[in-house]
């Protein structure tokens, strides 16, 4: 049952801002070619498949088959909840007709199931079969490495972990009265075929983490969210420990008990790094050249103006090693990369996949990303980054004499075609006299896309990162946003007061 | 291809396959074990500018198997049906249960009671030609540009699931029932001068009798979008705000996610200790039918296989009841009120709803809006579900809507949001509209909150 729908009101979850070291630097890496261990179907089966997908015309077609091993497990009041293990295997054919997308998909990596779908696929369009080229293995190089194998990970290790972030947070205080944490990790063999004559083979990991604490006290209450998410091995924990990851949930839900109703009004924000989740919604969505091509975007048209104050560059990146949002090429097999989306304030790219790119006579940016084989790819985000700039973080806020500093972010939501936004605050503080002073609760910021990007006024040199799950069109994708500390001079915050 | 798979026959036993999966796990050294199984036809289709954009089927099925060993209990799933694949699925979850330490409480499965199963609501749907759904889509696209001011027609959408869910355990149960729905997503954006709104329509139906009119679908998400026109902020006020039917959803979302009973186990709802106390004004009854035939979210039996129940949770006012599956109305010392959700066979279940309403009031529509001096018809929220939490009700959200002035309409806001506690605005609801349309599994009558805050500039 999904309870309400935001099919064209794209919008992003996350639970926290989790500052780990700067991602920069990450490339250069050296590269290690991907290990296969799925049987898929070889070439020999793979091409009739694209002769029937393009049997009635087309310009593309593609085949995706993907199995992918899912492990998630919840734990509250201390006790394991649930564990659910499942390997989810299928495959999909797309056929491209214009701008129509005919697609069909079975939940088996049997070929002779890919055949009526791709039959399914080709219904789109009407006209003479088109040919696809002869198929050749292209070599995939991994950005993502997995050092300690999820799927050896023993799932007593799992819940050992899990059972530390427990611990850990209800250490912190009598007050922390229920601590729930959710473990979730993946490992995914996907192939995919083009008419273009590529096969492409890949594996991506991901492992997650997330604790929600709640601390009562005299009839009040407070949550506090802490999440650890990248495409990585049980190594995660390396980088951030359970304790960390259970403290932190457990600090915040109390720093959040004492909170008053936040006021309302326009006023100066401060944005603490981590904060990305903004330009995800603020421009990121605008940027994906589906919604350009519906006129679904205030973006629409802007290429070369300004659209946002020079202090601002922005860039999606789906290369840096090991994100949330990385990859090593896209659900249509081209490679992932990196795109400069905002120059100095002037807008110079947009985000495509291979239909957009198609009826915009652009190229794909390597952005065309899907749930998985039950859907077609859409235009999406990988890593969305607002470059740092060089003032101190401290003095961004010692320079605001009246404000909100917002410290984490619980998610966002954007209607692309009016540039209006929405994102709220987990964890927010007034700001007098150039000093951070109460905890705020029940804070949201509205704004709309350019007239808040032209009013970033201050933008700090440091850097955090945030790791959220996207949601566009009914399908959810992992993606990772980041920013510096940065003041927005003047935005609507919609309090409780 | 002669058959599309929309209309293929789905060849497979959901119920068969849960029985032998339920047999497979206790062969494998089970304490216990229930299977959840699903086979459906899907189909969606798109339509832009009165063509098909996107057209997608498929034909799925796929098996969830819980086990228990001792007090511990796993899920594992497959969309592998074969008798060798359900005999290594039971395997791999009696291993894993038993890597896992145990609970306090044992798990208790569903009795074998018998249950009526619910008829299909569409038999004809399996029959469906595409031109049908096309057709009907085009006549709603079509009313969408027919409305003054509509520069774009974003998307009409049409999303149908027509299959059968079954579920067994090792107690004997074994039961079946078709499971369809039909979605329609309508997205309009409306432009002038330089200013642009968007509106849209969802509704979803167990079958083609209970969806709307094409054209209603199309013009009221054209009109959404329309009447935003010319839209400017307001002055921070605090006044009445009524919601009418197709916005007052997000304020039953965040109800049930503190009416759930696993929170209220937790400790994590607002509601605990309450029962029985008035927690809302006494125009408010809150009702999940899962026996409302015309709801997307009918079902005789739950994700666990608990006969489901019509009730009130809350009744004039009063807390009668919290949402419960069989763990949770094991804490809560309660009867399983068949609340158990399976979002899909990949899922363990969840504590949910079905049909959820607010029961209809008295009150014409309008008639609430010209007992109105002045105030905000909200017809637009976003980011109301950021702060969404059973433990907090602080509720704001971005909103836009009309402005009310001596009881008419007097012009389009945006750029304000609303605010207030859930608790307090439940208490406020001082006015209930008598146009209650069941037209997804959440469903709200037009009505009128006394008093919120509204920041504007």
């Amino acid at each position: 049952m999904v309870p309400w729908r935001m099919s064209r009101r794209t919008f992003l979850k996350g639970t926290s801002a989790v500052l780990i070291a700067a991602p920069m630097g990450a490339w250069g890496r050296e590269e290690e070619p991907i290990p296969g261990s799925v049987a898929f179907p070889d070439d020999e089966e793979l091409a009739p498949v694209l002769i029937r997908a393009l049997a009635r015309g087309g310009w593309y077609a593609d085949v995706y088959i993907e199995s992918r091993a899912v492990t998630r497990i919840t734990m509250s009041s201390s006790e394991i909840r649930s564990l659910e293990y499942g390997v989810e295997q299928g495959g999909g054919v797309r056929t491209l007709h214009g701008e129509k997308t005919g697609y069909g998909f079975a939940e088996t990596l049997d070929q002779e199931a890919l055949i009526p779908i791709a039959e399914v696929a080709a219904s789109i369009a009407a006209g003479p079969a088109g040919l696809p080229r002869g198929l050749g293995r292209v070599a995939v190089f991994s950005r993502v490495p997995m050092r300690d194998h999820l799927e050896r990970a023993p799932i007593r290790d799992k819940v050992s972990l899990m059972e530390r972030v427990d611990r850990a947070a209800r250490a912190v205080d009598p007050a922390v009265q229920q601590v729930v944490v959710s473990y979730h990790d993946e490992v995914q063999h996907m192939l995919i075929a083009t008419s273009t004559g590529q096969v492409l083979q890949d594996m991506l990991p991901m492992i997650s983490i997330r604790a929600t604490a709640t601390a009562s006290r005299s009839g009040r209450s407070a949550e506090g969210l802490q999440r650890a998410s990248r495409r990585a091995g049980m190594e995660l924990f390396d980088r951030e420990t359970p304790e960390q990851i259970g403290r932190e949930a457990a600090l915040q839900a109390m720093r959040m008990l004492d909170a008053v109703p936040a006021p309302t009004g326009e006023m100066s924000v401060v944005v603490a790094a981590g904060g990305g989740v903004m330009f995800h919604e603020a421009i990121g969505h605008g940027l994906e050249a589906d919604a350009v091509m519906r006129n679904a975007s205030i973006f629409a048209g802007r290429m070369g103006q300004t659209v946002a104050s020079k202090l601002v560059t922005i860039y999606d990146d789906a290369t840096l090693e090991g994100e949330r949002g990385s990859y090593n090429v896209d659900d249509e097999g081209t490679p992932a990369a990196r795109t400069l989306l905002v120059d100095r304030g002037i807008l110079t790219g947009y985000l495509h996949d291979r239909r957009s790119a198609h009826a915009m006579g652009s190229r794909s940016t390597g952005n065309g990303r899907r749930e998985s084989f039950r859907f077609p790819p859409l235009v999406r985000m990988s890593n969305t980054f607002l470059a740092s700039g060089d003032e101190d973080p401290a003095d961004i806020v010692k320079r605001t004499d009246r404000g909100v500093y917002a410290a984490a972010f619980g998610g966002g939501e954007v209607d692309t075609a009016s540039g209006q936004f929405t994102f709220g605050l987990i964890e927010a503080y007034l700001i007098e006299n150039g000093v951070v002073t109460a905890p705020i609760r029940g804070a949201t910021l509205v704004g709309s896309g350019i007239e808040v990007l032209e009013r970033i006024d201050r933008v700090g040199a440091d850097f955090g990162s945030w790791p959220g799950t996207c949601g566009k069109g009914n399908q959810s994708a992992p993606v990772t946003s980041a920013c510096p500390t940065l003041r927005i001079s003047r935005i609507t915050v919609g309090g409780t007061a | 291809m002669t058959t599309p798979p929309h209309r293929a026959a789905v060849n497979t036993d959901p119920l068969a396959a849960a029985i032998r999966a339920v047999r497979a796990a206790i062969d494998s050294g089970a304490d216990a074990a229930d299977a959840y199984a699903q086979t459906a036809s899907e189909l969606q289709i798109e339509v832009r500018h009165g063509d098909v954009e996107h057209l997608q089927q498929a034909l799925t099925r796929g098996l969830g198997l819980r086990v228990q060993s001792g007090n511990r209990r796993a899920l594992v799933h497959t969309t592998d049906l074969s008798d060798s694949a359900l005999a290594a699925l039971a395997a791999k979850a009696v291993e894993i249960a038993r890597a896992l330490p145990p609970v306090e409480e044992p798990f208790a499965l569903a009795a074998a009671v018998a249950v009526a199963p619910h008829a299909h609501q569409d038999p004809g749907l399996a029959e469906q030609s595409l031109t049908e759904p096309t057709s009907w889509l085009v006549a709603a696209e079509r009313a969408m540009a027919a409305v003054k001011g509509v520069s774009e027609t974003v998307s009409v959408k049409w999303t149908q699931t027509n299959g059968l869910v079954a579920l067994a355990n090792s107690l004997g149960l074994a039961l079946k029932e078709p499971s369809c729905s039909i979605t329609i997503e309508a997205e309009a954006i409306a432009e002038r001068d330089g200013q642009s709104a968007t509106g849209a329509c969802y509704v979803s139906a167990p079958s083609r009798g209970s969806l709307p009119e094409a054209e209603w679908v199309g013009a009221a998400a054209g009109e959404r979008a329309a009447m935003l026109l010319g839209a400017r902020p307001v002055v921070s006020a605090r006044v009445p705000v009524i919601f009418p039917p197709w916005i007052g959803w997000p304020l039953l979302v965040w109800l049930s996610a503190a009416l759930r009973g696993d929170h209220v186990v937790q400790g994590r709802s607002y509601f605990a200790d309450r029962l029985g106390d008035a927690v809302a004004s006494s125009l408010v009854t809150i009702r999940d039918t899962p026996h409302n035939l015309a709801g997307p979210g009918h079902r005789s039996f739950d994700g666990e296989g608990t006969p489901t129940k019509d009730r009130a949770l809350i009744d004039r006012g009063r807390l009668e009841a919290y949402l419960t599956d069989r763990d949770s109305a094991a804490k809560l010392r309660v009867e399983p009120g068949g609340h158990a959700v399976r979002d899909s066979y990949r899922e363990a279940p969840n504590v949910g709803f079905s049909n959820l309403q607010l029961q209809p009031g008295t009150h014409d529509p309008e008639a609430i809006i010209a007992a109105t001096g002045r105030g905000l018809l909200v017809t637009s929220l976003s980011g109301w579900w950021l702060n969404l939490s059973p433990a907090t009700d602080a509720f704001s959200s971005a909103a836009m809507g009309i402005w009310i002035e001596d009881g008419e309409r007097a012009y389009p806001v945006r750029g304000i949001s609303i605010a207030g506690t859930i608790r307090e605005m439940i208490q406020a609801i001082d006015m209930v509209g008598n146009d209650l349309r069941i037209t997804g599994t959440i469903a709200t009558p037009t009505f009128r909150i006394a008093e919120m805050s509204i920041s504007g500039m």
